[in-house]
């Protein structure tokens, strides 16, 4: 029904029009992207699946409020960029409340903080090297200012341009955000470059 | 300064390749039907969301609320309303017979009355009270736990045992009422509005005690007892006051009335 040259603006508006099949087409488009860009972010591709799941929920829900004087890539991805954001801070919470022992029932005593789930799946598609294991673990390593515009930027392939307008950031402090992210991950994948 | 600039685009750029080679991994394939799931998870039903609630019961609360403490406000606090006006107008203090009957709210309210009253009679340099300084007052009354906690039993000698300790009454202990002028007035056989200055007598009942001794009807009533009255002041009942001073065509008049 729909085909490439539709464009998202004029899939929005059919969705709103009650066109199921439009917003199935969004999600077509949209899936593997935002999927992929909150697992780099979390390497946890459960949680990955689940918050790009939520992702579209919210666009579903808020397509009444959507400006189309904005990208829907770039509002999508900002959508997913605050999901993914609330995961990593509720995590470094719940790390520090790990470490500190605070806030603990004695039945929960017995539990430790959970780490991400780095298990390869049973899906062959995400079995990866070790090296892209090492990259992902230095991207996680990342703090969270570097770890987003590094990740829309060279992960998602986004212009500077799009990467400052999804985090809303000035163009000159994104790129500099990006050298500097580049800069961490050099030295953490030393040896990769050294090989 | 160029080879340095030079040679971090090229560390950039190292980077940014090793990123881009990263397998990327796709959506389950089954992630549509898994969204429609949770849409229609979330979809509202049939019937009040909690939204609506939000909408309307939340401001019919608020209105309750309101009326109640509305209500409330107009029925008043018995202490705070009588308090003020007794405390500013400095009632006069008769020996009263209280309703038998009254509730003990009502005493409680008398009594911090009299209390005041009495500080204020006492008192030249302290003709009236502010509402505040009456509180105070109220907030320094004891309750009986606390003085049982704190007195022991007084002992006394076989033959002079009294049940009422010092500076306390009994609980029946008869308490003045107060009420406005024009109700107080009434008994004593005058009909009063209130004018600039004071009350003026619109009737005298026939061989009332006011009758009787001598008001006329057109009298401005300015004070009892030497204590000035307007609409706010407060009386107490049965009414034992003893001279008048009226203004009669313009001229005072000092009535005294006869029993």
């Amino acid at each position: 029904m729909f085909d490439s040259s539709t464009t998202d603006h004029e899939l929005i508006a059919a969705a709103r029009g009650g066109d199921e099949s439009a917003f199935a087409e969004i999600v077509e488009r949209y899936r593997g992207q935002i999927t992929n860009f909150v697992y780099r972010l979390l390497n946890d591709y459960d949680e990955a699946v689940d918050l790009a799941q939520e992702t579209f929920v919210r666009v579903y829900f808020a397509m009444d409020r959507y400006h189309t004087q904005y990208a829907f890539s770039t509002y999508i991805y900002r959508i997913a960029s605050n999901l993914a954001i609330s995961e990593i801070r509720r995590r470094k919470r719940r790390k520090l409340m790990s470490l500190t022992g605070l806030f603990r029932s004695e039945e929960e005593s017995e539990v430790e903080f959970q780490p991400p789930d780095v298990r390869p799946l049973a899906d062959e598609m995400l079995i990866e090297t070790e090296r892209d294991l090492l990259i992902a673990k230095a991207i996680e390593a990342l703090p969270e200012r570097y770890r987003l515009p590094i990740v829309l930027r060279d992960v998602e392939g986004l212009a500077y341009e799009e990467v400052a307008s999804v985090l809303g950031l000035g163009l000159g402090t994104t790129k500099s955000r990006i050298s500097r992210g580049r800069g961490l991950l050099r030295s953490k994948l030393a040896d990769q470059f050294e090989a | 300064m160029l080879d340095e600039k030079q040679a971090s685009d090229e560390i950039e750029s190292d980077v940014a390749e090793l990123l881009r080679s990263l397998r990327r991994v796709d959506a389950p394939g089954d992630m549509l039907f898994r969204i429609r799931a949770r849409i229609a998870d979330r979809a509202p039903r049939g019937g009040l969301g909690w939204r609506a609630v939000l909408a309307y019961a939340m401001p019919l609360a608020l209105l309750a609320a309101g009326v109640i403490a509305y209500l409330a406000l107009l029925g008043g606090s018995p202490e705070t309303v009588v308090d003020e006006s007794a405390a500013v107008n400095a009632p006069i203090l008769i020996n009263a017979e209280p309703p038998s009957t009254a509730p003990d709210v009502a005493i409680e309210t008398v009594a911090t009355n009299r209390r005041e009253v009495s500080a204020t009679n006492s008192s030249a340099a302290q003709p009236s009270r502010t509402g505040s300084q009456a509180l105070d007052v109220r907030d320094n009354r004891t309750t009986s736990t606390d003085e049982a906690a704190r007195e022991g039993r007084r002992i006394m000698p076989r033959g002079m045992e009294t049940r009422q300790r010092d500076g306390h009454k009994p609980r029946d202990f008869q308490e003045p009422v107060f009420l406005s002028p024009s109700d107080v007035l009434d008994q004593i056989g005058l009909k009063v509005v209130s004018v600039d200055g004071g009350l003026r007598v619109e009737s005298v009942r026939d061989r009332s005690l006011a009758g009787r001794s001598g008001v006329r009807q057109g009298d401005v009533i300015e004070a009892i007892d030497d204590r000035k009255i307007d609409k706010n002041s407060m009386l107490s009942v049965p009414f034992n006051g003893r001279i008048l001073k009226v203004v009669r065509d313009g001229t005072p008049v000092v009535v005294e009335l006869k029993p």
